[in-house]
Order: structure tokens, then C-alpha cells, then sequence
């Protein structure tokens, strides 16, 4: 198998999916968060002060919940939105979904994609996005 | 106008003429009569002493025609108005221009009206002022209603404020608190049984207390009654630097605590404005000032960022709320916005208390 840096494989995703924004959020030990670690199609590079909160935005409710979130077909879209702000308003986001990666037993981190224009996301995107997550999975349960 | 009128009829001129001369008289003395049924209208000479009213100007104002003919304005002056608004009234009709604007009067028994007024200043050949013709409106009525209304948001402000300083204190004294006691009857089971699940369950109950105190602290954080404004904000102040990834210069220089009411238009206001920054400026950082004057109490937020897009002032962006807040504690909001140069609200309030 190839072998790819993360940087390397969230470009990848992005220009495999066909969306503006991926990233990728992993747990600091250090501040006992999530943070955002890895990004491409950034704009404003502010995401790496970002925290992912559990249970809020799109990502925290991935990590929550264990499952695949999208904001376009999520009943309370709009508050998704206002927890996301802080990502979405320098990144000019207009959507985004996210799925968690399970980094080995215990960890878990966590994939998002954004789109820039309103429209929703094709079936399509979110499939490659979950599989993406689990091929990540496959490679930290590998590098362990 | 009608003697004028017959009197064409005995002049020697030509039909067509005097044709033409009737329609255009008869068409004036129409529209004086609309007016004066619709409108409170006065003349007034260039040094504003009254030389017309109407009936309506009389009926309004409670004083006879005589009694006013001679006099100037101040005779319905209500002192309402400060000197910088009446000087900028007298600068623009004595330069010729058109004034319009809303005017509070006082009639002859005491009581007050307002009037929507257009003055229109009437100039000779050379451009001197001739004589003022004024046209008032009343609108005492809708000048009630406004007032009112902004009473009543003043009101709603302070109930919701209310419940939300009586929400955040039942979940974080009380929910918080039997959810602590739960915590630490967990522990007490760890030290004699160290099992994962026991584990488990102490780091979702102490996340769960997380929740609460963070929603607590959202609905109106207890710092800002019991400990006040200062550390009120620095609390807010870091905690939307983590949230949003801008770094806020917080300095202060104030003397003793105000009143409640003063404080928490403050806070608001504060909040409201950052979270502006964070949609608007696309910074990094910024600055939040707050200190004593001789006015009272000044709170800068200041970005230097891209600014309030045009179309978003003026409503939306909270400005209007947050200027009905700094009003409702007799303050004054002076927004300062320029694309590409950044945005700086000021707030003045009394001390209060």
C-alpha cells in the first residue's frame, strides 16, 4: 500500500470528494480537546486555534454520536451553523458534514468536508467521505 | 382670492388672458384650502416673527391668532430641543435650503405636541430670504406609540435578562450541584472498586456537569452579578478567544461597580459587538476598552478589520438592539465603520447606582 503523510491524504479526499474545504480533528491530550489538525482548501488557516466541541457543529455531533452528520439534511441545520461559526465564517463555509475516525480502541478523531456554495451534498460525497474515514481507520490501526 | 377673482372680470384685459389668469387663481385658492384643512401652516419673516397662521395653527396651539401675529417661535417653544438641533434648523433655512424634521411644541395650556415640519424658505431676486413658510403635521400620536414602544423593549430586555439570570442559577447551583454530589459519591465507589465502567461513568457525569456549567455560563454567567463587569468580560473575553480563534486586548480602568442594569448593558453589548467581529472583521484580533470618563462609564470594541458591510448596517448585526440597550440605561452608541479599516463601537452610560 502506498503510504501517505495526513496532509497528503486530506488533499486526497478533497480532490477525490470534489469539495472546497477537508479536515481533520484529533484529541490534544494537552488541553483535553479536540483539535483541528490538518485542513486543505483553508483559507483563513485560523482552524488551528479551532477546538471541536463534543455534541456541538457538525464534528462535535459526529464525535457524539459515533456517526456520519451532514448539515444540509440535518433537522436543526441552523443551529449547526451558529456552533460551527467559528469554522465556517473564515472558511466561508456554507455546509459541511463529518464523520468520526476511530484511531485504534479508544481514540477517536474526526473527518470533515465544506462546500462554499449553498447547494447540498451529492450522495455520492458522503459516501466517499465515509469511506474515507474508514480507510484512515485501516491505516492507524495498521501504523499501531 | 374670490374679490380678486370678480375683480378680473371689470379689468380691461384679454379674454384669453384673463381666462388663463381665473384658472390659475381659482387653482390656488384650491390648494390653500386643501392645505389648510390638511396642514398647520405659518408664515414668518425672515427673523421668524409670525405674520400668518392658520385656523389649524391656532386650534393645536390654544392661542388666538392676535396672540400669535408679532410673536416668534418661542412662544410654543417646549425647550425640548437642544441648541445644536434648533441652530441646524436656522442654518439650513437661512441658507435657503428646505428643513424637515419632527418638532415637540407646547400649546398655550401647557400640554405638549409634536409636529412633522417641512419649512420652506422663499428667496428675492439676489438670494436673500424673503420670508419662511412653514407646514406642520401633527404626529403626537405616533411620537407616543414610539416611546411606548421602546419602553416596552427597555421591558422585555430586563424580563429576559431576568429569566435568564434565574435559568443559569438553577442549573448551576442546582442541577450542577446534585450532578457534583454524584461525582463525588462515584469517587467514593472508585477508591474501594477501580473498575473501567465505574471509570466510564465518573467521565460522563463529569462532561454532563461541563454541559451544564457551559450552558450556565452562556445564558448569563453568575461572575457578572457576583463578581461584576470586569472580570465578568475577561471570562467572556477568553472564552471567545478559544471559541473563535481572535485574540481580544482587554484593558480597563474603572472605579467602583455600577448598577446592576448598568452592568449587564454593558456586558451585552461587549458580547454583541465581538460576535460581529468574528462575522465581519475576518481578524485576528482585537480590543476591548473599558473606563471611567466624565460622562460615566466609556466601552470601546474596536476590529481593524473589513467592516460592516453597507447593507447590514442600519438593521440586522444587532446594532439597533444594542442601541435600545444603551438608551434603556440613558447611554448613547456611536458605531464607526469603514470598509477595510476596521469597525468601533463606543459605549457612554452614566455610573448609575
Amino acid at each position: 500500500m502506498e503510504v501517505l503523510s495526513l496532509s497528503e491524504a486530506i488533499d486526497r479526499l478533497r480532490a477525490d470528494i470534489g469539495c472546497d474545504f477537508a479536515a481533520f480533528a484529533q484529541p490534544d491530550p494537552a488541553h483535553a480537546a479536540w483539535r483541528w489538525t490538518h485542513a486543505s482548501g483553508s483559507e483563513s488557516g485560523r482552524y488551528l486555534r479551532l477546538t471541536v466541541r463534543p455534541g456541538r457543529g457538525v464534528a462535535g455531533i459526529a464525535l457524539l454520536t459515533g456517526r456520519l452528520v451532514a448539515s444540509d439534511r440535518h433537522r436543526y441545520a441552523a443551529d449547526l451553523r451558529k456552533d460551527d461559526a467559528p469554522l465556517w465564517i473564515p472558511e466561508r463555509l456554507e455546509s459541511a458534514a463529518a464523520v468520526p475516525v476511530r484511531l485504534g480502541k479508544q481514540r477517536t478523531a474526526v473527518l470533515l468536508i465544506g462546500r462554499r456554495d449553498p447547494g447540498p451534498f451529492a450522495p455520492g460525497q458522503l459516501e466517499g467521505l465515509q469511506e474515507a474515514a474508514e480507510r484512515l481507520a485501516l491505516l492507524f490501526a495498521a501504523a499501531q | 382670492m374670490a374679490g380678486l377673482i370678480a375683480a378680473l372680470d371689470s379689468q380691461p384685459v384679454d379674454p384669453a388672458t384673463r381666462d388663463g389668469l381665473k384658472q390659475s387663481l381659482q387653482q390656488l385658492s384650491h390648494l390653500k384650502f386643501a392645505l389648510d384643512e390638511s396642514s398647520i401652516v405659518a408664515i414668518t419673516d425672515r427673523r421668524g416673527i409670525i405674520q400668518y397662521v392658520n385656523d389649524k395653527f391656532c386650534e393645536i396651539s390654544k392661542y388666538s391668532r392676535d396672540e400669535l401675529i408679532g410673536q416668534d417661535h418661542r412662544l410654543i417653544n417646549s425647550g425640548h430641543h437642544d441648541k445644536a438641533f434648533m441652530r441646524d434648523l436656522w442654518r439650513t433655512i437661512a441658507s435657503g435650503r428646505v428643513w424637515n424634521g419632527d418638532i415637540k411644541n407646547r400649546a398655550k395650556d401647557g400640554t405638549f405636541y409634536w409636529v412633522r415640519t417641512t419649512i420652506v424658505p422663499f428667496l428675492d431676486e439676489r438670494g436673500d430670504v424673503l420670508h419662511y413658510l412653514a407646514i406642520r403635521n401633527e404626529v403626537t400620536r405616533l411620537k407616543q406609540v414610539e416611546e411606548d414602544l421602546q419602553q416596552l423593549m427597555s421591558q422585555l430586555m430586563q424580563v429576559q435578562e431576568e429569566e435568564r439570570r434565574r435559568f443559569s442559577r438553577e442549573l448551576h447551583d442546582g442541577i450542577g450541584q446534585s450532578l457534583f454530589s454524584l461525582l463525588i459519591q462515584i469517587d467514593r465507589i472508585l477508591g474501594d472498586d477501580p473498575r473501567d465502567e465505574w471509570r466510564k461513568l465518573r467521565d460522563d457525569v463529569s462532561r454532563i456537569i461541563e454541559d451544564v456549567r457551559g450552558l450556565a455560563w452562556e445564558l448569563r454567567p453568575s461572575v457578572l452579578d457576583d463578581l461584576g463587569i470586569v472580570p465578568a468580560i475577561r471570562s467572556f473575553v477568553d472564552n471567545y478567544s478559544s471559541y473563535h480563534g481572535i485574540n481580544v486586548r482587554f484593558e480597563h480602568k474603572l472605579g467602583r461597580r455600577p448598577d446592576v442594569q448598568t452592568e449587564t448593558v454593558i456586558y451585552r453589548i461587549v458580547q454583541e459587538a465581538l460576535t460581529n467581529v468574528a462575522k465581519y472583521a475576518g481578524v485576528d484580533e482585537a480590543f476591548v476598552t473599558i473606563r471611567d470618563t466624565d460622562e460615566g462609564i466609556e466601552a470601546v470594541i474596536e476590529d481593524k478589520g473589513a467592516g460592516i458591510p453597507e447593507h447590514r448596517r442600519g438593521k440586522g448585526v444587532g446594532l439597533h438592539s444594542m442601541e435600545e440597550r444603551a438608551r434603556s440605561v440613558g447611554g448613547r452608541l456611536r458605531i464607526e465603520s469603514q470598509p477595510g479599516r476596521g469597525t468601533r463601537v463606543v459605549l457612554t452610560v452614566p455610573r448609575g447606582g
